[in-house]
Formats: structure tokens, C-alpha cells, sequence
């Protein structure tokens, strides 16, 4: 049990997919100008690395091991696309504004990154538990930077004003790529000095 | 040999559920997607008419029935080409997005121009939305633009998709920006004027808006296509004036 509690805590923080093995950065930048998208775009993402992970788990001894990656990425290509098209029928308006980036799901190295890592090694179950825990690591990191950048940028958290335009101006830096990638950049900065000082040591 | 047969096997067997799978999909879902897609041009033809159909978040306040009735009452569409002349055959619902925001481009024109007529329902007079497309910075940015029933004084205008620069070109969908629009003449004496969105801070005048600090080059582009794109409207409201 514990065992299985850590494949869903460990990349939470530890071993987090965008801070420590600094994968899905792309993405990262481009959809955290505003929580609300973030917040869409992580449970895109949590969806279908659930889904794909499973999958591909559950076809790990069948996959030939020659076209193993095209199959991977036929499974998760599907899966993306079905996300797209759910998106576009149920939440149109957001859709709008996540636009290129949840087709862009299919180059997250995160997703192809865990078929490859884990659910090709690993039973259905676990490889769900190891889908959702990354999935929920990608969570943690973009609603942060996103909270910052729209909170920094725009003073307002989820659309709801906080820092009143009477008396602060936004930062517009906050909301181009560069201020993504400063804020990501401090993240890992402090996570790696004062967070998983113990790991570095053991390293 | 027996490997082979076993890969191509397999690989067969996962591109036909994955495709099957998707068209499966693809069908169920079209009709919501294609009605959302329709719904979101119908509420931004409402809103630059000045109808509330969303709260201030932009969330719509309005069921998708409520919309489409809304739309049918209210409003009639007609579809012109590029030389301002009303093609009866075309529909508006039938036309698709890049037709009428991509301009040709050595012409500068698009292939076919939308024109929206509103009637209030209680003082009958009519209001007017054209499509302004073309060019910004970075990107192709889409609007309406309403006119009075003179068909010169502009009531309103809204930009619904772009993708400038946040906080600098971003800013002319912004109400602060929109806003200068209103009232503003697109004619004097009845000859159509060079429309002007001047360096911010210069002195306007009925013909020109202030700019927005920061994103020249976006108002550059928002000036362009807003005169090719008037010219052609123009040319439809002079001919129909001819005929009455």
C-alpha cells in the first residue's frame, strides 16, 4: 500500500515531471497565462496520461518491440485528439484559448516519456497510479506559475480581481513566454536548493 | 518472415480500432461542435449590436436556444463579394471562417463579405454589422464592426480573435480601445474618409481614434484592413442607395 501510495506522491514533488526531469516545458510557457486555462490543460493532460499509460500497459506483451514507439504514439495521438474533439463540443470557449496547445499534447514528453519509463515494465494498475501521480506533478507546477504569472500580470486569479488597477499596473512581462520561463526557472531553482536537498546529496 | 506478419499484423489491428474509434467520435460530437462553432459568431453579431448575451467575465449568460431565437427575431444576413455586390444564393451560416478573414494576397480582398442587419424590436430602426479581418502584428485579427442606420456613424465594434501580444497589441480588444470608436463618421458629405488611428495622444478628429501606446505596428494593421474593408460595404450600402 505504501508502495502504491508512492508512485502517486513521488512526482509530485521529488521527482516532478516539469522541475526535476524538466519535461512538458513547452507547454508549461505557453498556457499559463491565466489559472483558468492551466487548470484545463492539466486535466487534458492527467486524461490522457491516464489513459495512455493503461493502454499501453495493458498491450505491453503483445507491442513488437520493433514498431514499439509508433505504437505508443498511434495510442496517444488518438487519445489526444479524442480530448481535443470532447473539449470542442463541451467547453468551447476555453478550447478557444488552449487552441494549438492540446494537439500539442502528443509532443509532451511527459506522456511518451511514462509509456516508455513505466507502463511498458508495469502492470495496468500501477501504470495508472504512475499516470495519475505525473499528471498531478504537471498540475501542481502549471497552476503555480499560472496563479503567479496572472496574479503578477493581469492582478486577477481566476478571472476574479485581487491587485486593483487602481493602484497596480500589470506586468506585461508576466504574461510573455520569458516570464514563464523566469518563474519556472526560479522553481526549480528552489526546489533543487531547499526542497530536495537530500536527494542531491544522495545523487 | 513469421515476425514480419505478426508487426504488420499489429500494426494493422491498432490503426483500424484507433480510426474506427475516432470517426465514431467525430460523428457523435460533430453536431455539438458545429453548433457551438455557429453559436459563438451569433453572440458576437448580438454583441456588437449591444445586446447582453454575456456577464462581464464573458461567460454567455444566455441558453444556446435563447441564442438562436435572439438571432433569428432580430437579425438578417446577407452575404456580398468582394466587389460589394449581395449574392442571394450564399447564406451566411454556410460560409466559413477563413473565407471571409483571409484576404487574397495580391487583391488584399477576402472572398466574401458577411453583412448583418439588425432590427430593434421596439423602435424598428435598423443597426448594421460588417466583418473587419486582415493582418495585425503578429496574427489575423477578426471583428464586427456596427453601424447606425445612416450606414456612416459606427455604434460599436468588437475584435473576437487575435493573437497579439498580450498587453500591448492584446489590448485593442480591451472596452477602453473599443469604446474610442463610437460616434465616429466613416463619411463627410457622403464620400467615404480615410479612417485614421492616430499616435496616441494626437489630436482626433470625427474621422480618427487614438491609439494605443506600445502597439503601433497592431494599429497599423487595424487601420489597413479597416479601410480596405469599409470600401466594400461602402460600395454595397451606395449601390442599394442608387436603387431606391
Amino acid at each position: 500500500m505504501a508502495k502504491l501510495r508512492k508512485i502517486v506522491s513521488d512526482p509530485l514533488a521529488d521527482n516532478n515531471p516539469v522541475t526535476w526531469q524538466v519535461l512538458g516545458v513547452c507547454s508549461a510557457l505557453a498556457v499559463t497565462t491565466k489559472v483558468s486555462t492551466a487548470v484545463v490543460m492539466s486535466l487534458a493532460l492527467t486524461a490522457v496520461l491516464c489513459c495512455s499509460n493503461v493502454v499501453i500497459s495493458m498491450l505491453r506483451k503483445m507491442i513488437p518491440n520493433k514498431i514499439r514507439m509508433i505504437v505508443e504514439l498511434c495510442v496517444i495521438a488518438t487519445l489526444v485528439i479524442l480530448a481535443d474533439q470532447i473539449l470542442r463540443a463541451y467547453v468551447y470557449e476555453t478550447s478557444k484559448q488552449l487552441s494549438v496547445f492540446v494537439g500539442l499534447i502528443i509532443t509532451n514528453c511527459i506522456v511518451m516519456g511514462r509509456a516508455e519509463a513505466y507502463a511498458l515494465q508495469n502492470p495496468p494498475f500501477k501504470s495508472l497510479l504512475d499516470g495519475l501521480g505525473n499528471g498531478l506533478g504537471y498540475s501542481i507546477v502549471l497552476i503555480a506559475v499560472a496563479s503567479l504569472r496572472e496574479l503578477l500580470g493581469s492582478g486577477t486569479w481566476f478571472g476574479l480581481t485581487i491587485l486593483s488597477e487602481s493602484w497596480y499596473t500589470g506586468n506585461t512581462l508576466m504574461l510573455l513566454p520569458p516570464g514563464a520561463f523566469v518563474i519556472i526557472g526560479l522553481l526549480i531553482w528552489g526546489q533543487r536548493t531547499f526542497v530536495s536537498k537530500t536527494l542531491r546529496e544522495e545523487d | 518472415m513469421r515476425d514480419q506478419a505478426k508487426i504488420i499484423g499489429f500494426a494493422t489491428a491498432v490503426c483500424l480500432v484507433c480510426s474506427i474509434l475516432l470517426a465514431l467520435v467525430s460523428t457523435a460530437l460533430g453536431p455539438r461542435q458545429a453548433r457551438n462553432k455557429a453559436n459563438d459568431v451569433k453572440s458576437k453579431v448580438l454583441q456588437v449590436f449591444g445586446v447582453q448575451v454575456t456577464d462581464a467575465s464573458g461567460k454567455p449568460c444566455v441558453s444556446p436556444e435563447e441564442l438562436d431565437t435572439l438571432f433569428k427575431q432580430r437579425i438578417t444576413g446577407l452575404v456580398l463579394d468582394s466587389t460589394g455586390k449581395h449574392l442571394p444564393e450564399k447564406a451566411v451560416a454556410d460560409l466559413n471562417p477563413r473565407e471571409i478573414s483571409e484576404p487574397d494576397k495580391t487583391s488584399g480582398l477576402k472572398p466574401f463579405y458577411p453583412l448583418y442587419i439588425y432590427e430593434d424590436p421596439e423602435t424598428q430602426t435598423r443597426q448594421y454589422a460588417i466583418h473587419v479581418s486582415g493582418k495585425g502584428l503578429w496574427s489575423t485579427v477578426k471583428g464586427f464592426m456596427a453601424l447606425k442606420a445612416d450606414q456612416s456613424t459606427i455604434a460599436g465594434i468588437v475584435f473576437y480573435e487575435h493573437q497579439e501580444t498580450p498587453g500591448l497589441g492584446g489590448e485593442i480588444e480591451k472596452p477602453f480601445f473599443l469604446n474610442r470608436f463610437k460616434g465616429k463618421q466613416l463619411h463627410a458629405d457622403g464620400t467615404l474618409q480615410a479612417f485614421r488611428i492616430t499616435k496616441p495622444g494626437a489630436q482626433t478628429d470625427m474621422h480618427s481614434v487614438d491609439g494605443i501606446t506600445a502597439a503601433t505596428m497592431t494599429c497599423r494593421g487595424v487601420e489597413n484592413f479597416l479601410n480596405t474593408d469599409f470600401a466594400v460595404y461602402d460600395q454595397y450600402f451606395k449601390n442599394q442607395k442608387a436603387v431606391n
